[in-house]
């Protein structure tokens, strides 16, 4: 009688089955909290973070597809310095797209940045489509924490040239990145 | 018996049992238990079910009952958290505590043996682990079925009613699915009828023909073992490994331990004299159940005499139930037997019950200590990533304790995180087993893992002490200030976006644990680090591609034509093999260039798509 029980409870438990077998798997877990580093610029701003926003100065319209950033002709950001570049020095980099209506109407364009006083050497687009800006940034000039970079366009689409917002590039991200 | 003292009787073996193992309920998970947390991955629907219940595992076992749909009820319903678990596993051993009590009980005919033997299997440290961790619950449950099996035995031999037969026949079928051990059972109940209810043997020798059956159709399921550990070992090495565990059940040595002190072989020595004398002694006045039980104890632990490379502790853990019987009845013998032998016997019991219960307790401190470690380890790292949506986590200050409880089980997977690694400088302090798979995938190379900081993918947290704590900047200053030399990963898993900086040109993003090429593609690698490693390529070809027929895959290694392989449209995955030039033994990095002979369009996808990869990688 006691064994029949006994099978009993376990073609009991056996049927508990059933639900689980059909449920969706449950990893449930408590979460600790972590210690955290002391909150500090981001020396990579990429457009679809939210925590990138605060560290656009200026210049930038909303973001799009939740992906990239239109520009206005002249824009700047300000970035933390990564890791051992007060030591290694680092790379200013951009990542973006140059609309094809700018190339149409300009034929060329240049970009020029500033980091800090110091003037960074400007580069000219010919083509339309994904680009990459990128700059060597000496360790000199990157002891402070954050740093600004500024960015100059010398043609770009006016407030109404194609429609009411001025238009400069599409940004997807702007890093200082470690050497 | 007044009720309050009737009731002591009873409680006394659960409190004691809740005292000295209280940590167990308090217990987290660690190593196996995290591969039976994700079972309830595998069970999708009835037929995934059943094949989840019953196909075998690790090292060839089927134990639905104790391992699979105990982790798979209870997972489902309480997921990580660990107190049902634990609780359940104490509610069976509370159930055990009573079949003890009650078997003791009638078998010796004296009230104190219901009360001495559950006391004494506790004090035994053969029950740390099973009271610890949850993998090792099918001890727990199989000596439920064990011990029923053997009152309804002995029930049936009282009454000569067949209802308790049957229900014993059933009680043993069910036993199959809780341990394998319980092959042996036949052989304790053949015993015990032999010497104590003779008229009842040959009811034993059907049981005999189940558990041949079993063992065949295991073996035929199962098939031979491939772990080293609990592989089949026959020969004079049985004697000594008897030994260890002679000595283990009274807690005077441990696995790892290469021998006895003098104090602790002369302790063993007078046991073992002890118990020698007082088995003899009672067959000699014909009462054999002191014999029985010794006999119970050899049939129990034979088989884990066999696999003679894994030696532990709670193998022991039913072998121990027939030892403390015969413990209980030395001491009743005693007890009756005038004032020396009480003190001879309670000096012996003594000698082991202290010293054990004491080992005991530290034992259950260490396993609870060890599984709050890997507790504090992986809900931090639940944490890190509702922090950190999808960069890699890099563990640091793992040491080989933390690795092989709590990291080599992979326990992240459980949760989909394929993005946690542990730091390239741990793996000094981390021991590897040649036995068990390479312990590579755990850990990020060293260029790899700069990549990641460059673009600021990856979070560093030290796990020395608790909570984990953030380290990146200062982690990522060193790394920078003072780069390792060059060293890639030798196995890439290329449906996961961490190691991209080993791939080169012709390859689009990771998607859903694969990722496309082109038609030509290079990846890099690190040269072989000895003769006789091979390149794979693990791929898929999909429904559209095998329509157009045959796909041929051209693959250079570092510069030089290695063999072409054709996909048949009957293939839906490849996996190929290339063998290696020696000169290649050592170099930092090796590229490897694949050609596919033509490229497809799938719907609006504008992508050139030339061959699906999983992994590629040298073994």
């Amino acid at each position: 009688v006691f064994s029949i029980r006994l099978g009993g409870l376990f073609l009991g438990a056996l049927s508990l089955l059933f639900p689980s077998a059909a449920c969706k798997p449950n990893h449930s877990v408590t979460l600790e909290p972590t210690i955290e580093e002391p909150d500090r610029p981001l020396a990579v701003l990429d457009m679809r973070d939210p925590k990138a926003a605060r560290q656009l100065v200026r210049g930038f319209h909303r973001v799009e597809e939740n992906s990239w950033r239109w520009t206005m002709g002249h824009f700047a950001v300000s970035l933390g310095t990564p890791p051992g570049a007060s030591h290694n020095g680092a790379s200013v980099v951009m990542k973006f797209s140059i609309p094809d209506a700018l190339i149409e109407r300009y034929k060329t364009i240049t970009l020029s940045a500033q980091l800090d006083d110091k003037q960074l050497s400007p580069e000219t687009y010919t083509r339309s489509g994904a680009c990459e800006y990128r700059r060597d940034a000496p360790a000199a000039l990157l002891e402070k924490d954050p740093v600004q970079v500024q960015f100059a366009l010398d043609k770009y689409l006016a407030a109404g040239a194609i429609e009411t917002r001025e238009l400069g590039l599409v940004v997807a991200s702007i890093a200082l990145e470690p050497k | 018996m007044t009720k309050a003292a009737r009731a002591a009787y009873w409680i006394t073996p659960l409190a004691f049992c809740t005292i000295l193992y209280w940590y167990g309920l308090k217990a987290w998970f660690l190593q196996d238990d995290f591969a039976w947390l994700g079972l309830q991955d595998e069970a999708t629907n009835f037929a995934s079910l059943l094949r989840t219940l019953f196909v075998p595992l690790a090292q060839g076992t089927i134990r639905p009952w104790s391992e699979r749909a105990f982790f798979l009820i209870f997972s489902s319903l309480f997921g990580l958290h660990a107190f049902p678990f634990r609780l359940f596993v104490f509610l069976n051993q509370f159930l055990n505590l009573i079949l003890v009590a009650i078997l003791a009980r009638k078998l010796i005919g004296a009230a104190p043996a219901g009360i001495a033997a559950p006391l004494l299997w506790l004090s035994n440290m053969a029950l740390v682990i099973p009271m610890a961790w949850s993998a090792a619950y099918n001890e727990v449950q199989f000596a439920t079925f064990f011990l029923a099996g053997i009152y309804l035995f002995v029930r049936y031999t009282e009454t000569g009613d067949r209802k308790f037969y049957i229900a014993q026949w059933i009680t043993f079928l069910f036993a199959f699915g809780s341990l394998e051990l319980n092959v042996v059972y036949p052989a304790v109940v053949a015993v015990y009828s032999f010497a104590c209810a003779r008229r009842y043997f040959r009811s034993t020798l059907p049981l005999f023909a189940a558990s041949i059956a079993y063992s065949a159709i295991h073996r035929m399921a199962a098939g031979p073992t491939q772990s080293y550990y609990y592989q089949t070992i026959i020969d004079p090495s049985i004697l000594s490994t008897f030994g260890k565990y002679w000595a283990m059940l009274f807690g005077l040595t441990k696995p790892d331990d290469a021998g006895l002190s003098a104090w602790s072989a002369t302790l063993l020595a007078a046991l073992t004299i002890a118990i020698a004398g007082f088995v003899v002694q009672q067959a000699r006045r014909q009462n054999f159940l002191p014999l029985v039980f010794l006999c119970w104890y050899l049939i129990t632990l034979t088989p884990f005499l066999l696999i003679s490379r894994h030696i532990t502790t709670y193998y022991q853990a039913i072998p121990a139930i027939p030892m403390a019987m015969l413990g209980a009845l030395a001491l009743v013998t005693a007890w009756r037997s005038g004032w020396v032998w009480r003190i001879v016997t309670v000096g012996a019991i003594s000698a082991y019950a202290v010293p054990s219960i004491s080992a005991a307790a530290e034992g259950m401190q260490f396993y609870y200590a060890r599984s709050q470690r890997i507790r504090h380890l992986i809900e931090s790292v639940a944490y890190a990533e509702k922090l950190h949506p999808g960069k890699a986590i890099l563990l640091r200050d793992i040491d080989d304790q933390l690795f092989w409880d709590g990291v080599r089980d992979s326990p992240f997977r459980l949760f989909g995180w394929t993005n946690v690694f542990v730091a390239p400088e741990c793996r000094l302090q981390i021991h590897n087993d040649s036995h068990f798979e390479p312990l590579d995938k755990y850990f990020l190379p060293a260029t790899p893992l700069l990549d990641l900081l460059k673009r600021d993918q990856i979070v560093v947290y030290s796990a020395e002490g608790t909570p984990l704590r953030n380290i990146t900047r200062q982690y990522a200053e060193n790394a920078f200030t003072h780069p390792a030399p060059e060293e890639l990963a030798a196995q890439l898993d290329l449906g996961l976006p961490y190691l991209e900086v080993q791939l080169g040109e012709g390859w689009y993003r990771a998607e859903q644990e694969y990722r496309w090429m082109g038609r030509h593609a290079v990846l890099y690698l690190p040269g072989p680090d000895r003769a006789g490693q091979k390149l794979f390529l693990h791929g898929a070809f999909v429904d559209q591609q095998r329509s157009q027929g045959p796909l041929h895959l051209a693959v250079t290694i570092d510069g030089r034509p290695a063999q072409a392989h054709s996909i048949g449209p009957s293939q839906r995955e490849f996996r190929f093999e290339y063998d290696l030039a020696s000169d290649l033994i050592g170099k930092a990095k090796i590229e490897i260039g694949l050609t596919v002979d033509r490229t497809f369009r799938a719907g609006r996808d504008e992508r050139e798509l030339g061959a699906l990869f999983k992994e590629a990688g040298l073994r």
